[in-house]
């Protein structure tokens, strides 16, 4: 909308009940910049801005498919668990949104220390430039796995409530299943599942909901190939299946796609090839849990699909100032 | 205790709801009594300290030292197709499962053999799982948990606890660091940067209890990595810091926030203190880590006959519970059905290992190869 927003505008329409059709029309471009500009510098932005940024971002996600539909170029971005300075350095590797069309698979938070400035920062980036900024989801974009592996201990300490966390974890379900690269590349967080042969089963999934704890949407999400194994086996992270080369083949004939590309297990080099190259994960983040010495990939794809695998480390350190010292007041008061 | 029946333990915390009959069990209410005698007793001990050992207590460390050689010579697998974890530690685990009745049987007297059944699972899970190839606090605490039905059967006595912080629990610490180390071990149900340690919690409680008095290491000592380095033998939470150190790279305001943040905390008596608060918040009322736990005649699920108020040993001076991990974990528990655009198909946070059970229930064994053993 070209009016210009002033304050008094925004608390009137703070106030209406409809959040996707109050605040979210009077986020501007400029808004938006603002917001980047912040997160960029992985500064925190004040709660009604997350709010008024979710509702957008749920908004836009909502127009796009189960399966969205990608065309070349893109680079392809794996894991990234709010290690926000690792962002960077991919963003530094890869180059710039949006002179750079980015697909990022999912799990873009929980585990790392910057898990909400990550987020953040990927949902202005998706909103300032939705055709050049492609996310899907991951296992951690739910609301059962960010009470457990720190997303959601992360936003009451950071904004004091779990509101942001709230308006998040409502983003979470909008987040599409899948992506496909000019019909040719498959792209997923975890892998297939038995319960889905065509795309199509895909695409009459109801998406816009926690992730279940099985079934083909779960699968999608949580799912690992397997070498040597023949089928589907049962997979010890509890949810998803392992996959072998057979059921990839078949799945890759069946829809007219050469790759599924995907993330979700830690790679040491960045990247690996599974079943005769019909299976890719990429994984973008370095030195995971800061415990684990590993570099990060991402992949470009060319206009031609030609691949071309970046890898970069983890971040240098300097110029990264220290947070305030805060004791959890229950605790040690 | 010949009129004791033995059974092996089983698992009672089901779902959210039984969290709260296990706030108020008699295997919650010894167990906390336990931890804190422990804890009295190395307050202001080194680490290094003389102190006596039975034969018992050299026997049960070469217990741990068995293990640990057994480690060792358990050739690693290549380079893993799944998540971090060497497949190899799943030899290990094979291994402790087979051996381990006999393993203990030749350590404890002859008179609570009866009582093996009971104790033999906190044993093999005190060292981690296997299907995911984890360890984190909750195997830590069935360690723990072991020692405490050991006292409880007259194995140890109290005039034992600080041996059994200072020298078994310790040797305990280091067969499990060889076995994260070693099989790359991935945390449990980790919080990442925001849990105190990827791995453990008890070594904390005990380690700040031990720094308590001290006029040289105050709390905020042990940012200095030469400080950490130099006095690490003396105290368990200095020990751990120094692990970390050596583990992991990054900035340490970011990979250990919570120690960042303690180390604010003006004196060791007061970190102690929040160690048990924290300890209660973060573990004990923590449904994806006690859903593992195992109760049994040792280990009661049974309702406690003290009421809260009349507890001596109470963790805390207020007579309830500290309220905010309590409202934490309600509010946790409320949020994903109060929410308005999207459908919740659980009402309790699952945890991955909860979720494989789904699996298992499932699939007939002819579709699916056999289940891996089970946490």
């Amino acid at each position: 909308m070209a009016l210009a927003c002033t304050d008094s505008a925004n608390s009137t329409f703070s106030r209406v009940d409809s959040p996707t059709s109050g605040p979210s029309d009077q986020l501007t471009t400029h808004d938006l910049d603002r917001h980047i500009e912040k997160l960029m510098r992985c500064e925190l932005i004040a709660e009604q801005d997350v709010k008024t940024l979710c509702a957008k971002a749920r908004e836009i996600l909502a127009e796009e498919g189960n399966v969205q539909v990608i065309d070349s170029p893109v680079t392809i971005c794996g894991d990234i668990h709010g290690q926000f300075y690792d962002l960077m350095e991919l963003f530094k590797v890869g180059g710039p949104v949006p002179n750079t069309n980015y697909l990022f698979l999912g799990d873009f938070v929980d585990r790392g220390f910057y898990s909400v400035e990550t987020f953040l920062l990927l949902l202005a980036l998706k909103a300032r430039y939705p055709d050049r900024m492609m996310l899907i989801r991951g296992n951690h974009e739910s609301r059962q796995i960010t009470q457990v592996y720190g997303f959601y201990d992360e936003c009451l300490r950071k904004y004091g409530n779990a509101s942001v966390w709230k308006h998040c974890t409502e983003v979470f379900d909008y987040l599409s299943l899948a992506a496909v690269i000019d019909g040719k590349v498959f792209c997923v967080h975890g892998g297939l599942s038995p319960s889905i042969s065509t795309m199509d089963q895909i695409r009459v999934i109801d998406r816009k909901q926690e992730v279940p704890h099985d079934g083909p949407m779960c699968d999608l999400l949580w799912s690992d190939p397997e070498e040597g194994n023949v089928g589907w086996g049962l997979s010890p992270r509890g949810a998803g299946y392992l996959f072998g080369a057979d059921a990839s083949k078949t799945f890759c004939e069946t829809n007219g796609v050469d790759l599924i590309c995907r993330a979700h297990q830690l790679v040491m080099e960045g990247y690996k090839w599974h079943f005769n190259e019909k299976v890719l994960t990429v994984w973008s983040a370095p030195n995971y849990c800061y415990r684990c010495g590993n570099v990060a990939a991402i992949l470009e794809l060319d206009e031609n699909l030609n691949k071309e695998f970046t890898i970069f480390e983890a971040a240098p350190q300097e110029n990264r100032g220290a947070p305030a010292k805060k004791p959890h007041a229950d605790y040690f008061l | 205790m010949a009129e004791n029946s033995y059974k092996p333990p089983e698992k009672m915390i089901k779902n959210v709801f039984d969290l709260n009959p296990w706030y108020f069990s008699k295997a919650y209410e010894e167990y906390l009594a336990f931890l804190h005698r422990l804890n009295d007793s190395v307050v202001g001990v080194h680490t290094t300290a003389d102190m006596r050992c039975t034969d018992l207590v050299i026997s049960f460390i070469d217990m741990l030292d068995k293990l640990e050689k057994w480690a060792e010579e358990i050739p690693l697998e290549d380079v893993s197709e799944q998540r971090f974890g060497n497949k190899a530690y799943r030899k290990f685990y094979e291994k402790l499962c087979k051996e381990s009745p006999d393993l203990l049987a030749s350590v404890l007297p002859e008179n609570v053999h009866d009582a093996l059944v009971e104790l033999v699972p906190y044993f093999t899970e005190s060292f981690g799982n296997a299907t995911r190839i984890d360890y984190g606090s909750g195997h830590e605490a069935n360690f723990l948990i072991l020692l405490f039905c050991l006292q409880k059967l007259g194995v140890f006595t109290e005039n034992d606890d600080k041996v059994l912080v200072l020298r078994i629990f310790n040797k305990y610490l280091r067969v499990c660091r060889h076995l994260q180390t070693r099989f790359k071990m991935e945390p449990a149900g980790s919080r990442g940067v925001h849990a105190i340690d990827d791995f453990q919690f008890a070594p904390f409680i005990f380690g700040s209890a031990q720094l308590i008095g001290s006029k040289s290491i105050v709390p905020d000592s042990y940012l200095k990595k030469n400080i950490v380095e130099t006095h690490a033998h003396t105290s368990l939470f200095l020990d751990c810091v120094n692990f970390i150190n050596q583990t992991k790279t990054g900035p340490f305001h970011e990979h250990s926030n919570q120690l960042w943040n303690i180390s604010a905390v003006p004196h060791w008596k007061k970190v102690n203190s929040g160690m048990f608060k924290m300890y209660e918040g973060e573990v004990l009322k923590k449904f994806p880590v006690v859903q593992h736990m195992m109760f049994g005649s040792l280990f009661s699920f049974d309702r406690s006959e003290h009421p809260r108020e009349s507890m001596e040993d109470a963790p805390s001076q207020d007579p309830m519970p500290p309220r905010a991990p309590a409202q934490h974990g309600m509010f946790a528990f409320k949020i994903p059905s109060a929410a308005n655009t999207s459908t919740v198909h659980s009402s309790s946070v699952v945890e991955s290992g909860d979720l494989r059970r789904l699996h298992s229930e499932k699939h007939p064994n002819e579709h699916c190869p056999p289940p891996m053993a089970d946490a």
